[in-house]
C-alpha cells in the first residue's frame, strides 16, 4: 500500500533535485500507474500511457504544490493523459483480460481518484460507447449492437463523452 | 514496449531543481497587471469626475466592487488551475461571475419602468461600443498574463480554464472602464460594461486551449 505522505516527501526532495529520491518515486509511480490504467485502456496501450504520464510528470514537476497531497495531483495528470489517449485510440486493440488488479486493491481515498469514478460521472450511454469502442477496442458496429444504440448515436456519444471527460478531469 | 528502467534513469539524470509554482505569486502578479491596466486606461482616457474629486458615486462603487470581486474570484481559480488535482474545487468563481447578472437585470428593469421604455435606446450605442472596445483591449493584457501563467503550469481542463481566464480578464477590463467612463447610469454600466466579461470569456475559451494544452 502506497502512502501519500511518503510520495509527497519524495516529490518534495525531487523538486529540490534529489536524483535518488526521484528514481525511487518514478519506480513507485510507474507501478501505481500500471494499476491505475488497468482495464481502462486496451492492455497493449497501458505501457505507452504510463510512459507518457511519467514524461508529463517530469515536464510538469514544478506544478506540484508541496503543501498538498501527491496522489490527487498525479491522478489529475494521469486522467488528462488518459483522456488524450482515448481520443487517439484506434479500433485495433485486442480485447484481453488484464492480469493487473485495480479497483479491488483501492481504498476509499484512491477510489475517489480512480478512472472508474470519472467514467461514473458520464451518462450511461456515453460511458458505454466509450468503454466499448475506445477501451475494449470494438468497432462502432459491434458497439452499437452490444449497447442497443444506433451507429450514429455511438459516434455522437463517444464524441460528447470524451468532451465531457475532458471537463471532468479534476472531479471526484 | 517502453524500457522503463532506462526511461527512469534518463528522467532522473535530467533532473534539475525546480521552484514549485506558487498560486500566491500568480495572484500578486495578476493584481499588479490589473492595477497597471486600470492605471493605463485612466492615464489615457481620464478619471471620472466624482472619482477625481474623491467622492465616488454609490453606483460606481457597487458596480466596480462587483467587477473586482468577480475578477478576483475568476482569476484566482484560473491561476490555481495551473496546479491540477483531482477534487480541486473551483466552482466559487462561477457564483461570483453569476452575481454580475444582477446588473443587466437591474438595467432591464430600469428601462422597463421608465415612462417611455425603449425611447433613446440607441442614443448611447456609440459610447457603449467604445466602452466595450476599451474594456476588451484592457482585457487582452490580463489575458496575456494569464496565458503565460497557464503555459508554465499544467491545466487539465483547458476549455473550462479558458472560460475562467477570459472572464477574469474581462472583469478586469470592465473594472478599468467603469473607473473611467463618466456615464453614471445602471442602464449603461449594466449592459455595455457587463458585455465585456462574456466577450472576453469567449476570447479566452477560443485562445487558451490552443496555447495552454500540453
Amino acid at each position: 500500500m502506497i502512502h501519500d505522505e511518503d510520495l509527497a516527501r519524495m516529490m518534495r526532495l525531487s523538486q529540490a533535485g534529489d536524483q535518488a529520491a526521484y528514481r525511487a518515486l518514478l519506480g513507485t509511480v510507474r507501478d501505481w500507474l500500471r494499476r491505475y490504467f488497468a482495464r481502462r485502456i486496451a492492455p497493449a496501450h497501458v505501457d505507452d500511457l504510463v510512459q507518457d504520464t511519467l514524461i508529463a510528470l517530469h515536464a510538469k514537476r514544478a506544478t506540484y504544490d508541496p503543501d498538498r497531497p501527491f496522489l490527487p495531483w498525479l491522478a489529475a495528470i494521469a486522467r488528462y493523459r488518459w483522456v488524450d489517449a482515448l481520443r487517439r485510440a484506434r479500433h485495433d486493440a485486442a480485447i484481453e483480460e488484464s492480469t493487473a488488479t485495480a479497483a479491488s486493491q483501492e481504498d476509499a481515498v484512491l477510489a475517489r481518484l480512480s478512472l472508474s469514478a470519472l467514467i461514473a460521472r458520464l451518462p450511461p450511454g456515453q460511458a458505454n460507447a466509450i468503454l466499448l469502442t475506445r477501451v475494449e477496442g470494438r468497432s462502432v458496429v459491434e458497439a452499437a449492437r452490444l449497447c442497443g444504440q444506433s451507429e450514429t448515436l455511438v459516434k455522437v456519444n463517444v464524441h460528447r463523452g470524451l468532451k465531457r471527460l475532458a471537463l471532468l478531469v479534476e472531479s471526484e | 514496449m517502453p524500457n522503463f528502467d532506462r526511461l527512469i534513469d534518463d528522467l532522473a539524470g535530467d533532473l534539475a531543481p525546480v521552484v514549485p509554482i506558487s498560486a500566491a505569486r500568480g495572484r500578486v502578479l495578476l493584481a499588479g497587471v490589473a492595477l497597471a491596466i486600470c492605471a493605463a486606461v485612466l492615464a489615457l482616457l481620464g478619471v471620472r469626475p466624482d472619482v477625481a474629486a474623491g467622492r465616488p458615486a454609490p453606483l460606481l462603487l457597487l458596480v466596480a466592487g462587483l467587477f473586482a470581486i468577480a475578477g478576483a474570484a475568476a482569476a484566482s481559480a484560473a491561476i490555481r488551475a495551473a496546479q491540477p488535482a483531482v477534487g480541486a474545487a473551483r466552482d466559487g468563481a462561477r457564483w461570483a461571475l453569476a452575481s454580475l447578472a444582477i446588473l443587466p437585470l437591474v438595467a432591464l428593469a430600469t428601462m422597463a419602468a421608465s415612462p417611455a421604455p425603449g425611447a433613446g435606446l440607441w442614443d448611447g450605442v456609440g459610447v457603449g461600443v467604445g466602452c466595450v472596445l476599451t474594456g476588451l483591449i484592457g482585457s487582452l493584457a490580463a489575458l496575456a498574463a494569464l496565458t503565460w501563467w497557464l503555459r508554465r503550469g499544467a491545466p487539465v481542463s483547458v476549455e473550462k480554464t479558458g472560460w475562467l481566464a477570459g472572464a477574469a480578464a474581462g472583469a478586469i477590463g470592465a473594472l478599468a472602464v467603469t473607473l473611467e467612463c463618466p456615464e453614471d447610469v445602471v442602464t449603461h454600466m449594466g449592459t455595455w460594461h457587463v458585455t465585456i466579461v462574456p466577450a472576453a470569456a469567449a476570447i479566452g475559451r477560443t485562445v487558451i486551449p490552443r496555447l495552454a494544452r500540453w
